[in-house]
């Protein structure tokens, strides 16, 4: 009970301290002015006006999530290394894990408040076009959730051991070549040298693929996605979460804070 | 009653770049802190103070060597429930108000629901911010971000507060505040462990002090005892000598003039002092005052800084 207290109170600090970035509102304006622009771009498209607008709240979505994720992400544990603020947390009767898990929500709870805003701008501009959602629009919109998780998370494990620029640096590599698993995966298995090919396949193994959390196709096509997809997107999800929290955990538990 | 604080054998050493380069910040630290003394860890810059400071709280974790916090071992949650710590130059949360900064605090520190209203109320008129409540922590000068942080270490009611340089920054009125603090909560029964390169605060303060220098404990124990062994010299204080008498005495014993016919005259040793005298009573004049000069925190402090620095050529 004691540590729930705390994880909430870490929660809600970070999400008090999150809403306060310029960064959030920079990436959120964005994210708005992408989906008004998409309106008058309606006009251009014959017919395929629900999927111009789908294509490009989605994406423009996916990408200031994912940004957001990184850049927050990184900033929290490291930013409050540098800025000395954690000493005021870690001299409690707290262990390291709950900060980490508490740092973790509070991102995690602000990022699905955007996801809200942003999927309900989305709705509206089908709306104005009179255009339906769809099941498979919510399913893309909770899978562009699961996989900005899943970068805060591996934004947190940089966040433990090192600077916020770095491990934002880090965290929006990984985001970007998590999406190019299945890519490195084919180009390894046609390579002429076995060393090549095993290289290439661990690196694709080791990597987080945050492929399967993309349903922005089915979305767009209008479609919906099997359960059991979804379902087992969602566990994916969890499981890279749960281990990038605990390798952040261990990491951040044996640090010394000079 | 077993020591609130003991260090055994802490050692510390930082790897810097790759490993490659080594810096050994404190060697082989043994320290026992009583319950209920205000203690004074003492050294220059560098000399492993805070390093010591951020050991006992578990910030970072020993190379060698342990210790316990009331009977917990050092670095565990257990030992950080009875800790309270104000670190140097605290940063704090500044986008939140004082009271909502200790209300923050509090939860982490398992405080009570109720019990925390009332105990942040109660800190903010101790640290004399209770007229800040509800400015912002952006908004406070340097002097009162250190008054928040001395209240934000207060918070869990610890047993023991660890305070890293709290005078630090401080106007002379901030710091008696900060001194009667340190005081009520000697008066409450709670340890106050501190560090500080201000000797004058340590000498008003401290019931007991240890003398870091080069990542090495020097010396440990009452100021009185530690400063009690060591004579500096012996002040004499005469009259009633004429004027010419005076003026020779002067000379050959490099003594000051005092008013008419008197004279104040420093004399490594009893022995030496004692001739002095005789010669004065013999020659008719009054022996008017007799002090052992002993060496004070500053002389003890600059002359293990000196033998820190020949050991080291």
């Amino acid at each position: 009970m004691r540590t729930l207290v705390q994880l909430g109170t870490l929660a809600a600090l970070s999400v008090r301290e999150l809403v306060r970035r310029r960064l959030l509102y920079v990436l959120v304006v964005f994210g708005a002015g992408m989906i008004l622009l998409s309106l008058p771009l309606v006009q251009l498209s014959v017919g395929q006006w629900r999927r111009l607008i789908v294509d490009v709240g989605l994406g423009t979505a996916n990408v200031v999530l994912d940004l957001l994720a990184a850049v927050l992400g990184a900033s929290l544990i490291a930013g409050d290394v540098e800025r000395r603020s954690i000493y005021v947390v870690i001299a409690r009767p707290i262990p390291r894990w709950v900060i980490v898990l508490g740092r973790f929500l509070g991102l995690a709870v602000v990022l699905a408040g955007l996801l809200v805003a942003m999927a309900v701008g989305v709705t509206v501009a089908l709306r104005i076009v009179r255009a339906e959602p769809g099941l498979g629009l919510y399913q893309a919109w909770l899978g562009l959730g699961l996989e900005a998780t899943v970068v805060v998370s591996i934004a947190l494990v940089f966040s433990s051991f090192s600077s916020s620029l770095l491990s934002g640096l880090f965290a929006i590599s990984l985001a970007v070549l998590g999406h190019l698993v299945s890519d490195l995966s084919f180009f390894s298995n046609r390579a002429h040298a076995p060393v090549s090919r095993w290289v290439g396949n661990a690196v694709a193994r080791a990597l987080p693929n945050l492929e399967q959390f993309n349903f922005k196709a089915v979305a767009s096509y209008n479609e919906v996605l099997a359960r059991s997809a979804v379902t087992s997107a969602c566990w994916a999800a969890f499981a890279y979460v749960a281990l990038f929290v605990w390798l952040a955990s261990v990491i951040f538990s044996r640090t010394d804070l000079k | 009653m077993p020591s609130i604080i003991e260090a055994r054998g802490l050692r510390k050493v930082y790897s810097l770049g790759l490993g490659a380069r080594k810096i050994v910040a404190l060697e082989g630290l043994d320290l026992a802190v009583e319950r209920g003394e205000i203690f004074g860890l003492v050294g220059p810059n560098g000399a492993g103070k805070s390093t010591t400071i951020k050991l006992l709280l578990g910030l970072i974790r020993p190379t060698a060597g342990g210790g316990t916090v009331d009977g917990h071992p050092l670095g565990s949650v257990e030992s950080r429930a009875h800790l309270g710590y104000l670190p140097e130059t605290p940063s704090l949360y500044d986008f939140l108000t004082p009271i909502e900064f200790l209300r923050v605090c509090g939860r982490l520190n398992q405080v009570g629901g109720a019990a925390i209203e009332r105990r942040a109320e109660e800190l903010l008129e101790l640290v004399g911010l209770g007229h800040a409540r509800d400015l912002r922590v952006r908004r406070f000068s340097k002097g009162m971000v250190q008054r928040l942080g001395l209240a934000q270490a207060l918070i869990g009611d610890p047993a023991v507060v660890v305070l890293d340089e709290p005078m630090s920054g401080l106007d002379p009125i901030g710091r008696k505040d900060v001194r009667d603090v340190m005081f009520r909560l000697r008066d409450e029964g709670r340890t106050v462990f501190f560090s500080t390169h201000i000797l004058p605060d340590v000498e008003a303060i401290c019931d007991r002090v240890a003398l870091v220098s080069k990542g090495k404990l020097t010396d440990i124990g009452r100021l009185d005892r530690l400063l009690g062994s060591q004579i500096r010299a012996v002040e004499v204080t005469v009259s009633g000598l004429a004027r010419e008498q005076a003026e020779r005495i002067a000379r050959e014993r490099a003594a000051r003039i005092r008013g008419e016919g008197g004279l104040i005259a420093s004399f490594p040793t009893y022995e030496e002092a004692n001739r002095f005298m005789s010669e004065i009573l013999a020659a008719g004049g009054r022996v008017e005052a007799v002090a052992a000069l002993r060496e004070n925190l500053e002389e003890l402090f600059m002359r293990r800084a000196t033998e820190a620095r020949e050991a080291r050529r």
